[in-house]
């Protein structure tokens, strides 16, 4: 089944920059992008231009900064609060039951370790 | 606990494809609308009702029967696994990157509302990202532009058209928009209408992660469910499952033991194809068993007669050598060798080989016999046991009694059989004798403790109590020994090490120095605690030892249970296993994978939770109620209090129940007490972008926000207006 598609102009070729950027390089170019706005606004001030404009938010600028406020600690395996960090596997725990569990486990702690964003370490 | 809830079989997706009739907007200016978001493209005219909603996603499929290949878009890609593994998103995360795929899905739009003109006529209004990286516009502008020639492109920000739209008295237009998107959560000041850009605050967290949270979640869980887990079902699950905590401490505290959980539990039936499994009736099993038993019976018939007719073969030979034997006084020495020759025999000394090896044959085969038939006579007794009415009178053997040279050839015959049979009866009654031995024994040992029980409770109680300890103390060693051998530092497993090595070291004398030094034998044996070694190195659970220990633990608890009065049922060791694990087996239940369910219990919570503190997740990202404070306190308090009026949160997991009272929870600590707080959700969290959008696209302004094709190729397809709801980077 083919739709004709007559609202296309016939004669664009592609644009060769669409390809080949990935995320990576996206956000390197833009990056560079505000690198640049911001040394020109420092320059323009330096010569004492009048009413220079604020550099735009950029994509990376408005991002998120890491937390300030201390992590809250939650039991791997129950998802109640960990109070206990198990030393031998780093998992966090809630009470005596849960380690009893955690002791008893077959080696999957780096998973658990892992939907927590930690990666151990192999020992 | 509730009844399951079914995850409901996705349908699939609706064959034939209509093209909207485009007669009523040829040769009009009627705007086209775009909302093109992550997961879902929503698009119409501005005039329509609702936007024609399908998923962002592009898949190439290839049918035998037709020439050539198909490109599907949205929700048709459904239609086949392969299609949907190999789909397409313009979207890679949160960045629009992939512009075939965008081109396709911008195809797909066209056709569908009937443009059938060799230009797009229509200004296309298409949303953005805030902030949305240059690249990623200049290369829709292009596509629009260039491609489909449009005379002219506004790109406004979706949830501040959401804002738009659900705000339309003049006094609503401050605010702090909350949009959460399926791969960020963004915060944007609106002061006048106007975002407020260089104060916006995007986290780079969504729905999808959450999603896959809540994935890795459920495969931590439930690690061997019958069926793989996709993104699908979690995302299901999150939409159907999870809300918002209004104080995520407060609630896992009262979450924190068994029924509470269960209470909370919600369990999902997955679908899976279960693995089937023929089960055999009581009367199939017993019937086979019959069998079996008659063919081992019938074989062993068969043997017996065998073995009998071998051993009169033997008996017979034995007799014809003894006769040959007997002969030799009587007989020259050539003539004798004549005789033996006949026999196939060379000398005396084969002769008397032959009739040595043909006596102890006999013997051997006599007394197998009587084993057969003493093993015959026990199933016999046995049989006589199910059946209490069988005769039990003790045979008698008459024959035994007399010297065979009394008796003729049959009889001898007889008192053969006879013989074989008293060997049998005694050796049964022997075994009733042991059994009846052990039984009396154990009778006398309970008699011994009862008495003991009644002279002095107290004793006893200590006794067994005691007994039991030890036994419990037993067990907890094994466990604690088998949990130390699991990890290869620790001092048992070291002592392991050490043993092997020991014992590979003493492997034995060569055969060699053995002989030779008579001295230096291998002692290893003669002491019996020399084979507790092997228990020692042993890693694996030592099963026997366990269940008799298990055994033995379960009389004792019997008996403290029935004559201990301050023993009751929950001090069992069985129950108090029970009772400690019952927190972990609430969140865990047992078996629950086996049957395809799915327990959501706390995950409930548990997930949203993750815009407020991903760090949860792994992600280093500040959560949602900080970063609102820190939007806010830029402002000056005038402000802050405009926007504090009016928190509006609009975007897919909007929808979740509970974010506004934890927004209400969150925001009023950190706003002053006078400080007026509203918690607003758009009133269609999916489809008012668009909405807001359209009603835009119809006004007057519009035509101000958007650049044309001369700005285009003027300027370049970065630059766009500065207008109250566009980006502001790259504006002119």
């Amino acid at each position: 089944m083919y739709t004709p598609r007559p609202f296309k102009n016939p004669n664009y070729t592609k644009n060769v920059n669409r390809r080949m950027r990935n995320y990576k390089a996206v956000l390197a170019a833009e990056r560079e992008r505000e690198r640049v706005l911001r040394e020109t606004q420092r320059q323009q001030i330096a010569d004492g231009i009048e009413g220079v404009e604020d550099v735009p938010p950029t994509y990376l600028s408005i991002e998120a900064p890491p937390s300030l406020l201390p992590q809250p600690h939650y039991c791997d395996i129950t998802g109640l609060e960990g109070p206990y960090t198990d030393p031998a596997t780093g998992l966090r725990y809630h009470d005596k039951s849960v380690y009893e569990f955690i002791r008893g486990m077959a080696r999957t702690e780096k998973f658990y370790l892992s939907a927590r964003g930690v990666n151990p370490i192999v020992k | 606990m509730s009844a399951p809830y079914r995850y409901p079989t996705p349908e699939p997706p609706p064959a034939g494809f209509t093209v909207d009739d485009y007669d009523a907007f040829r040769g009009t200016s009627e705007p086209i609308v775009i909302d093109n978001g992550s997961s879902n493209l929503r698009f119409g005219f501005a005039s329509a009702n609702d936007p024609v909603s399908q998923q962002n996603i592009v898949s190439r499929y290839k049918d035998r029967r037709l020439p050539g290949t198909v490109l599907l878009f949205g929700d048709a890609v459904d239609i086949e696994a392969t299609t949907r593994t190999q789909s397409r998103t313009p979207w890679e995360g949160d960045l629009l990157l992939n512009f075939d795929a965008m081109e396709s899905a911008l195809d797909y739009v066209f056709i569908k509302l009937g443009v059938d003109t060799g230009t797009v006529e229509h200004p296309i209004a298409i949303t953005e990202r805030i902030c949305s990286p240059l690249h990623s516009r200049t290369l829709t502008s292009e596509l629009l532009f260039e491609l489909y020639n449009a005379p002219a492109v506004c790109y406004p920000i979706d949830a501040l058209m959401s804002f738009h739209h659900n705000s339309p008295a003049p006094e609503d237009r401050d605010g702090l928009v909350l949009s959460f998107n399926t791969y960020s959560t963004s915060i944007i000041p609106v002061l006048d209408g106007r975002g407020i850009l260089s104060q916006a605050k995007r986290m780079p967290w969504g729905a999808a992660h959450a999603s896959d949270y809540m994935l890795k979640l459920v495969q931590l869980k439930h690690p061997t469910l019958p069926m793989r887990l996709t993104n699908q079902h979690s995302t299901w699950m999150m939409q159907n499952f999870c809300e918002f905590a209004p104080d995520y401490r407060e609630l896992i505290r009262s979450l924190d033991d068994a029924t509470a959980i269960q209470t909370a539990d919600r369990i999902i039936q997955m679908p899976y194809a279960a693995t089937v499994q023929t089960e055999k009736t009581e009367e199939e099993i017993a019937r086979a068993t019959e069998k079996r038993r008659e063919t081992g019976r019938r074989l062993q018939e068969q043997l017996a007669k065998k073995r009998a007719e071998q051993l009169i073969e033997k008996e017979q030979d034995l007799a014809h050598l003894l006769e040959i034997k007997a002969q030799r006084p009587g007989l020259k020495k050539a003539e004798w060798i004549n005789v033996l020759r006949k026999d196939g025999i060379d000398d005396d000394d084969e002769l008397d080989e032959a009739i040595e090896a043909l006596e102890i044959a006999v013997k051997k085969a006599k007394r197998k016999e009587a084993a057969d038939l003493a093993a015959a006579a026990a199933a016999a007794d046995d049989k006589e046991k199910d059946d209490p009415n069988a005769m039990n009178e003790e045979p008698t053997f008459p024959l035994l009694e007399m010297p065979d040279a009394e008796l003729d050839e049959e009889q001898l015959k007889e008192k053969k059989k006879q013989r074989l049979l008293k060997a049998g009866y005694d050796a049964r009654m022997r075994a009733k004798a042991e059994k009846e031995r052990i039984k009396k024994e154990a009778e006398d040992a309970q008699k011994r403790e009862d008495e003991e029980r009644e002279r002095d409770i107290d004793g006893w109680t200590a006794r067994v109590r005691g007994e039991r300890e030890a036994l419990l103390v037993k067990i907890k060693e094994r466990k604690r020994r088998r949990a130390a051998m699991s990890d290869r530092k620790s001092a048992a497993a070291q002592a392991r090490m050490k043993n092997i090595a020991s014992l590979a070291a003493d492997a034995g004398p060569s055969k060699k120095r053995r002989k030779t030094n008579g001295e230096d034998k291998d002692t290893f044996g003669a002491n019996d605690d020399d084979w507790s070694i092997y228990r020692k190195i042993q890693t694996g659970a030592s099963s026997s030892d366990e269940e008799d220990d298990e055994i033995a633990l379960l009389a004792l608890e019997t008996k403290l249970l029935a004559h201990d009065p301050a023993f009751t049922a929950a001090d069992t060791h069985a129950a108090q296993t029970a009772a400690r694990g019952a927190l972990v087996a609430a969140v865990r239940p047992p078996g629950a994978d086996a049957r395809g369910h799915v327990h959501l219990s706390l995950e409930r919570w548990r997930v949203p939770e993750t815009w407020w503190s991903p760090s949860m997740a792994g992600a280093d990202i500040a959560g949602l109620g900080e970063l609102i404070q820190v939007v806010l306190s830029a402002f000056p308090v005038d402000e802050r209090a405009r926007l504090a009026r009016r928190v509006f949160f609009t975007g897919g997991p909007a929808q979740l129940p509970g974010l506004d009272e934890r927004l209400r929870q969150t925001l009023r600590p950190i706003l002053p007490p006078e400080m007026e707080l509203g918690v607003v959700k758009a009133f269609d969290p999916v489809l008012d972008a668009w909405r807001g959008m359209a009603s835009f696209a119809r006004s007057e302004e519009f035509k101000s926000a958007c650049i044309t094709k001369e700005e285009y190729e003027e300027y370049g397809g970065e630059r766009i207006k500065k207008w109250w709801g566009g980006n502001w980077n790259g504006a002119l």
